[in-house]
């Protein structure tokens, strides 16, 4: 048998002598396996870039809007029927949370964090991406509960199989991470290259840039405290003392609207996502739906100009037989529908919402701000967002059902947060489920047994034909299993 | 296995043995009657007084024995009259062999990598040969097609005959790659090309299939899945006339297969005709209108009013200039229009060869050219295929010879198959059932008064804006969907190749055991396509998402091989020993470029990529991979009835990881025919045969897979900061080929003068160690990792089956009977054995509204997956609202591979004429249909408008009597039946997202061809002077689809793994072809 295999060996050297290629080099191709259309090193702050030039779409959930009424479908009506919401989460983990992980493993390991400090100073860079990183899993962790976290983004560990972490516990160090990031920029040389989300022109300097992240972060810290009110309701649990640490951040957190977080777009191959449905595929699916313009109409509301093309909303939750019956003429679409310029910006987080949770902190007794102040600035500041003018944030806010009161301060509140979200479905939807506010009525056309709004994700298909174990483990853990209706920790 | 292995070694080193004195060498040549060399007869030394010694003749007939004077030489070969010669003085014999009677076979000759031939007789491997002639009995455009139901544990994956030009695939012996499919390699003349595509199949001289590893172990990893070798017809010496073949024929395809449709019900969301009431403002040739009555037209489904006959206002009547303008019209039904889109497709084959022989040349020059139209509007192509295949003895020792094919193909039109295209994408899923297709192509280039295109989905009339020009002007245009007719005039898609493969070789013969041989292989392909898309039909659509536009690319790719190979032949007494030793060196590479516009045209129409709206969208790739092999291969014989052969063959390839970059390919197998040992006992036996074989191949890996992780830059800029993405792989550093080992054994008899003949092959294969892209779980933060994973197992047999019935003068019958069963086809492993389930290639849709595929542990390959309805002892649970509820997690849904597949085949010859019929089968396997999904969603199939077991229309109101009656239990398992409101209950899969609603058996019994020869007399129409022969066939394909489970598609013709997504419909042709030979 070996004889055999040396005469083929042989016949190698044979064939190599009659190329002319050295009979050692029979097994040595060179470069040849050298792939000509990439590096094999990164570019971190082309990394930092990838994953913010798609953030807008964490502001933009067209299917959490229809769950939480903001909008309505027009044709083919599905998700606000409630369609079993089968959606699968991977993607955005080898997407833009891995590109972040792989920033933070680069300016860590020894070996590469020289190199790529060149993009900027490695605690700054670590500390966006740490930022951004519990942002998105915040996202995800709202939609589907609990979810892969402490083993998630291991791949090169070979963790193939993350374990699925209770959300208490993802909670918990979603906080822990945003407060370590604050303390870990570095202020002393450049601001991160790639920043396009803090520092949009690139002029920023580092002091500069870095407070805005720091702003966010706190603003975050806050905003996630708040989200667990249901099961942390009293003063002294761990919302209300998260929350107040967070407060007193001697950075500070967002208050004014010059402070917002929003993601500007160049367009061209980068465009607004609105401008990309409604001008680029020319889809006419979604529009403005009738609770929201009902209720900006009752309260009076200026804003009623700006969320939609017209003030008459379309009606919610209609079945398909009955939306196309609606004359398409009159259709309001969502902001300036086919008018969105490709360069309008997409809010992440503005001052409204900021100010709202602090005068919510505050009504709950968690901190001993004003409740009544912030809950004014926050409406004037969600009024004067959209380019109208204080005095008729005053008119509007001197209204009785605007106007402060500690009676009725929480739906109060959460009602203004729903209108200062607009239209930022992800947000609203994970509001509306905390405080039950503002009163929805699912549709009659409801096609899900019960006919009640979702409350969660269901668990793509890919997790159980790529991490089956681990999601039935998770799964025991929802009352109802993994369906809609289930309710994730925070939602008890 | 050691023991025949030094046994062979020895034999090979050996050669240098000398004969003995009174014996001399003596070479001589077989061939038949026409001069035709008879590869591989037996030759027996009968010497007085001495043992008998045999060998047998090399593939051109040509022998060389020890003999001395008075020796009487014997050859046989099958399908002849046995011939003895008494040895003289001479040293050289030419011995002609007379035909035997008609009921016999001749000797088949099996082709394996680098050309190497053989006997059927002495081959241990799994390896059916056809010839050119019973390939083409019903001539085809493709060989995958011709050979569907021909050859034994071959599955053709056809596609509709609508897409042109479209590349086929063959399954052979079920499924063995994990995460794509495995590819079936074609060679021609030694050459790999890789698909059947620009193989043309009149030039076309014999097929054979190697079936599995252990067949194609020569062929180094390519051949792991099995290969289609064939080899092109060469001039043959002695052929009588001029040698010059034309061959002309003319197919008609029609569009048989289609889903079967509602016709009761027309388009539009609205159940209810509206009354249209003209007001000021509004176009005066509208005035007319008035009062009448209006479906909806702007949504495309078809849950529309009843069509009864009753007067209605049509979509055409609101456009100005027509003799419709203004004017209604009748609802009726229209159970034709999807139909009547499509075109008679006619297909022109044309081909015309010359050969010429001489003692020591040969040429054959072949020129092909197929004309087709497609069934779709305005599609065609056009193929030109030249071949040049011609050799030389430059001198008694040296032969050079080359072998070059050009093939050139234009292919015009738009052959988008998948979900929501304009022609099935639209008539099977979004539609209006009332359409009058003879209106719709009449009216083709009708305008708004705005100068936009006229569609049937326009807005309806209530909603005709009074005041802005704007909306007035989108009133007109097309919502979702253009007229079908128009769409395909604004698209222009053009797609060229240009492929130049063959090889050029110089063959010497040291003495008479040794030759050597030099090939250079090629294979080159360009290709470029440039795709428009009119500037008009954007402005003429709201919501279809046409986007005016160009788009180009063009690519490149180069394959040479250099090859060397040492024959040696010997015979020494009673064993005869053929080896081969060989190197192969490989080089491919490929680059290409492609660009388009992006957001629409600047400039309309002009059709550059500097004119596209937005920035333009651009790619390059390149790459390159070499290898390196050496081999060796051989077979000893023992009085041609005793075999053993096999093949050791070492590749180094530049993609695997450079420290152990080299994989060892083995093949041994051993064959006997007992006949000859019991020829006298047994006389109805004319032959029979065991054999086994074991092989296994290695597979390596594509360019640049290892080490990967490689960092490409994004293609645009945000604000002036480039972008990067992690790429989505991991890959293992230890990471290696697949290894696939097979084990076969088959049995092989023939009876009576071999009229009879049945084979049996049972084969086992494994592979296992697949390096693959496997998708892990993307929270890992990769969502692939190249690794050495799982183990696949299938086995089944394959048999066939020939007779010829009936032999007389006049009339003779033959039939043939292939049939084979995979037994398993399993999944036991994937890597890690945590790791259950991955995930297989999915289509567009696969996984959301139709299952998805995936391998799974202890499952059958190619499961279909997804979620099911909730039942107690198989009864649906149902919800109070008589609808299904979703099981809670996804299952699997059955294989997509057939249990098993054959064809019959039946060739009846009387006199002149010949007829031939040919049926192909397969039973078992699952597709997923998306048109099905949406077709009833939309309301368009038949079952939508069905009639209810009160005698109403299932769209009449519950209340009515109407509503669909669905049967089930409750959730205590009660039974309970409920009557649901039609459009509620065939839209809750799309709700619920229920995805086991929507599959389809793939068994079907198929007629696929059907042919009636006439062979003219040429003698008797006094044109012997001219011509050689004539023949006229009348030809059919896909004649009848005899049977299948499912009476909407052609289970033959399945686009996608996980089933189909709104294929184009399967088609039936006739046609006529003309064969003169001069």
């Amino acid at each position: 048998m070996k004889k055999i295999f040396k005469i083929s060996s042989l016949a190698v050297a044979f064939a190599v002598i009659i190329s002319g290629t050295g009979c050692n080099k029979v097994s040595d191709f060179g470069t040849t396996n050298v792939d000509p259309g990439g590096t094999g090193t990164p570019v971190t702050s082309a990394l930092l870039t990838n994953v913010l030039s798609g953030f807008g779409a964490y502001g933009t959930s067209v299917t959490n809007g229809h769950y939480v009424q903001y909008f309505a479908e027009t044709q083919y009506p599905g998700n606000s029927l409630y369609t079993a919401p089968v959606a699968s989460f991977q993607s955005i983990y080898y997407g833009d949370l891995y590109d972040l992980q792989n920033i933070i493993n680069k300016n860590t390991d020894p070996l590469t964090k020289a190199a790529v400090a060149t993009a900027g100073p490695n605690n700054s860079q670590i500390a966006i991406a740490r930022i951004m990183k519990a942002y998105i899993f915040w996202t995800i962790t709202d939609r589907w509960g609990d979810i892969p976290y402490s083993q998630a983004l291991k791949g090169l560990e070979k963790v193939y199989l993350p374990k699925y972490d209770k959300q208490q516990d993802i909670y918990i160090d979603l906080v822990k991470e945003l407060k370590e990031a604050v303390a870990q920029f570095d202020n002393s040389s450049i601001a991160v290259k790639g920043d396009v989300l803090m520092n949009y022109a690139g002029s920023g300097t580092a002091t500069a840039v870095n407070l805005k992240w720091k702003k966010f972060a706190n603003s975050l810290r806050m905003i996630i405290a708040l989200r667990t009110s249901k099961v942390y309701p009293s003063a002294g649990q761990w919302a209300a003392t998260e929350f107040a640490a967070a407060l007193a951040d001697a950075n500070g957190s967002i208050a004014l609207n010059t402070e917002n977080v929003a993601l500007a777009y160049p367009g061209s191959t980068f465009n607004n996502p609105w401008y990309s449905s409604y001008v680029t595929s020319a889809r006419k699916d979604d529009a403005v739906a009738n609770t929201m313009t009902d209720a900006l109409t009752a309260l009076n509301d200026p804003r009623i100009a700006s969320y939609g093309t017209t003030a008459t909303g379309f009606p919610y939750g209609l079945d398909r037989p009955h939306a196309v019956l609606v004359a398409t003429a009159t259709i309001p679409y969502v902001l300036k529908g086919a008018a969105t310029l490709a360069t309008d910006p997409v809010v992440i987080m503005n001052s409204a919402t900021v100010l709202l949770a602090r005068a919510e902190a505050a009504a709950r007794g968690w901190t001993t701000e004003s409740a009544a102040t912030l809950y004014a600035s926050a409406v004037t500041n969600a009024i004067t967002q959209y380019g109208y003018t204080s005095a008729q944030a005053t008119t509007y806010l001197a209204q009785a059902a605007v106007a402060y009161n500690t009676t009725d301060a929480i739906k109060l509140i959460a009602t203004q947060r729903w209108l200062a979200l607009y239209p930022n479905g992800q947000q609203a939807w994970a509001e509306w489920r905390r405080t039950g506010y503002p009163v929805l009525t699912p549709s009659i056309y409801a096609t899900n047994v019960g006919g009640q709004i979702p409350r969660r994700y269901i668990y793509g298909t890919d997790e159980y034909s790529l991490n089956a174990d681990n999601v039935k483990a998770a799964v025991t853990g929802l009352t109802g299993g993994d369906l809609a209706d289930s309710r994730i920790w925070w939602d008890k | 296995m050691k023991k025949i292995v030094s046994t062979l070694l020895v034999s090979m080193l050996c050669f240098v043995i000398g004969a003995t004195a009174q014996v001399r060498n003596v070479t001589g040549k077989v061939t038949d009657e026409k001069g035709d060399a008879v590869p591989f007869v037996s030759v027996l030394v009968k010497a007085k007084g001495a043992r008998l010694s045999g060998t047998s003749a090399d593939a051109n007939g040509a022998f060389a024995v020890k003999a001395k004077k008075g020796d009487v030489i014997e050859v046989t070969a099958l399908g002849f009259n046995s011939q003895s010669v008494t040895l003289d003085n001479q040293s050289t014999l030419v011995i002609t062999l007379k035909a035997s009677n008609a009921s016999s076979l001749k000797e088949v000759v099996i082709t394996s990598a680098f050309e190497t031939k053989r006997s059927a007789r002495s081959s241990s491997v799994s390896a059916q040969t056809i010839s050119g002639d019973q390939l083409s009995t019903v001539r085809q455009l493709n060989i995958n097609n011709a050979l569907a139901g021909k050859v034994a544990g071959i599955q053709v994956q056809s596609q509709a005959a609508g897409k042109l030009g479209v590349e086929t695939n063959v399954r052979i012996r079920g499924e063995n790659g994990i995460n794509s499919a495995s590819s079936v390699l074609y060679v021609v003349n030694g050459t790999q090309m890789p698909s059947a595509a620009d193989i043309n199949p009149d030039d076309v001289d014999a097929v054979t299939v190697l079936a599995g590893p252990a067949a194609a172990a020569l062929f180094g990893p390519a051949g792991a899945n099995g290969a289609i070798v064939i080899t092109t017809r060469k001039a043959k010496k002695g052929e009588t006339g001029i040698g010059v073949t034309f061959n002309t024929g003319v197919t008609f395809d029609k569009v048989y297969k289609l889903p079967n449709y509602q016709n009761k019900y027309s388009g539009g969301g609205n159940p209810d005709l509206t009354t249209f009431t003209w007001v000021a403002g509004m176009p005066e040739e509208w005035k007319s209108l008035s009062g009448k009555m209006y479906p909806d037209y702007t949504d495309d489904a078809s849950w529309g009013p009843a069509m009864n006959g009753q007067e209605y206002i049509p979509w055409y009547a609101y456009y100005p200039g027509t003799k419709y303008t203004g004017k209604t019209a009748l609802l009726t039904p229209q159970p034709n229009n999807a139909r009547q889109y499509y075109d008679m497709g006619v297909s022109l084959n044309n081909n015309v060869s010359f050969s010429k022989a001489t003692d020591n040349s040969q040429t054959r020059i072949s020129y092909s050219n197929i004309n087709q139209k497609g069934t779709v509007p305005t599609t065609t192509l056009d193929k030109h295929t030249f071949s040049v295949n011609t050799s030389m003895d430059v001198t008694a020792k040296l032969t050079v010879a080359a072998n070059i094919n050009y093939v050139t193909q234009n292919v015009f039109g738009e052959f988008d198959d998948g979900y929501s295209n304009n022609s099935t994408g639209s008539f099977n899923a979004w539609f209006h059932r009332d359409l009058d297709f003879g209106i719709m192509k009449e009216l083709v280039g009708l305008r708004s008064p705005q100068g936009y295109l006229a569609s049937w989905n326009h807005n309806n009339p209530d909603s005709y804006s009074l005041t802005s020009a704007t909306s007035q002007a989108n009133w007109y245009k097309a919502n979702y969907w253009d007229n079908p007719f128009e769409y395909m005039n604004n698209v222009r898609n053009m797609n060229r190749k240009d492929r130049l493969y063959g090889d050029v070789s110089v063959a010497y013969k040291i003495n008479s055991d040794f030759k050597v041989k030099g090939t250079y292989r090629k294979n080159q392909n360009t290709t470029y396509y440039e795709n428009t898309l009119s500037s008009l039909l954007e402005a003429s659509g709201v919501q279809t998402g046409a986007k005016a536009g160009y788009s180009t690319a063009n690519t490149f790719s180069n394959r040479e091989n250099f090859e060397g190979l040492l024959s040696y032949n010997k015979k020494v007494s009673d064993f005869d020993f053929n080896a081969n030793l060989g190197f192969d060196i490989f080089r491919a590479n490929s680059r290409s470029i492609y660009a388009n516009t992006n957001g629409g045209l600047n400039v309309q129409d002009l059709y550059t990529l500097q004119n596209s709206k937005t920035a333009m969208s651009y790619s390059n790739g390149r790459s390159q991979d070499k290898y390196r092999a050496g081999f060796v291969t051989g077979n000893l014989g023992y009085r041609n009835f005793l075999f053993a052969d096999f093949t050791v063959r070492k590749d180094y390839y530049s993609t695997l990881p450079s420290d152990n970059n080299s994989i060892v390919i083995k093949n041994f197998g051993g064959s006997f025919v007992f006949s000859d040992l019991i020829k006298n006992k047994v006389p109805f036996l004319s032959y029979g045969k065991l054999r086994a074989t074991w092989g296994e191949v290695p597979a390596a890996l594509s360019a640049y897979q290892y080490p990967g992780f490689s960092y490409a830059v994004g293609a645009n800029q945000f604000n002036g900061n480039f972008t990067m993405a992690t790429p989505n792989s991991v890959v293992d550093p230890a990471i290696h080929g697949a290894v696939n080992t097979a084990k076969e054994a088959g049995l092989e008899l023939k009876f009576l003068k071999n009229r009879i003949g049945v084979n049996v092959v049972y084969w086992d294969q494994t592979s296992t160690n697949f390096p693959i892209s496997t998708s892990i779980n993307g929270t890992s933060g990769f969502s692939g990792l190249l690794t050495n994973v799982g183990k696949v197992a299938k086995n089944g047999f394959d048999v066939t089956f020939n007779a010829k019935p009936v032999v007389t003068n006049d009339f003779q019958w033959d039939f043939n009977v292939n049939f084979s069963r995979t037994l398993e086809n399993q999944i036991v492993s994937l890597g890690d054995p945590s790791v259950k389930l991955l995930t297989y290639s999915a289509g567009t849709y696969g996984g959301s509204y139709v299952p998805t595929v995936v391998q799974a542990v202890g499952q059958k390959w190619g499961q279909l997956y997804g979620y099911k309805k909730q039942t107690i002892k198989g009864q649906p649970i149902l919800s109070s609202a008589g609808l299904w509820l979703k099981e809670t997690t996804p299952t699997y849904l059955g294989s997509v591979l057939p249990d098993f597949t054959g064809g019959v085949q039946n060739s009846f010859t009387y006199k002149n004429i010949v007829v031939n019929v040919n049926i192909d089968f397969q039973k078992g396997g699952k597709f997923a249909s998306l048109s099905d999904f949406w077709g009833t969603f939309s309301g368009l199939t038949e079952r939508t408008a069905a009639i209810n077991d009160k005698g109403k229309n299932v769209r009449d109101a519950v209340s009515a009597g109407g509503g669909v009656h669905t049967f089930g239990v409750d959730a205590t398992g009660k039974p309970v039946d409920y009557y649901v409101d039609a459009a509620t209950y065939y839209q809750q899969t799309y709700f619920s997202k229920i995805t086991d609603n929507n599959i389809y058996d793939l068994t079907f019994v198929k007629l696929r061809e059907l042919s009636l020869g006439y062979r003219f007399n040429v003698k008797k129409l006094g044109l012997s002077k001219v011509m050689q022969s004539a023949t006229f066939s009348v030809i059919a394909n896909n004649l009848l689809l005899i049977y299948s489970q499912t009476k909407d598609f052609d289970p033959s013709e399945i686009s996608n793994s996980y089933g189909e997504n709104g294929q184009f419909p399967g088609t039936r042709s006739l046609g006529v072809n003309l064969k003169i030979s001069f």
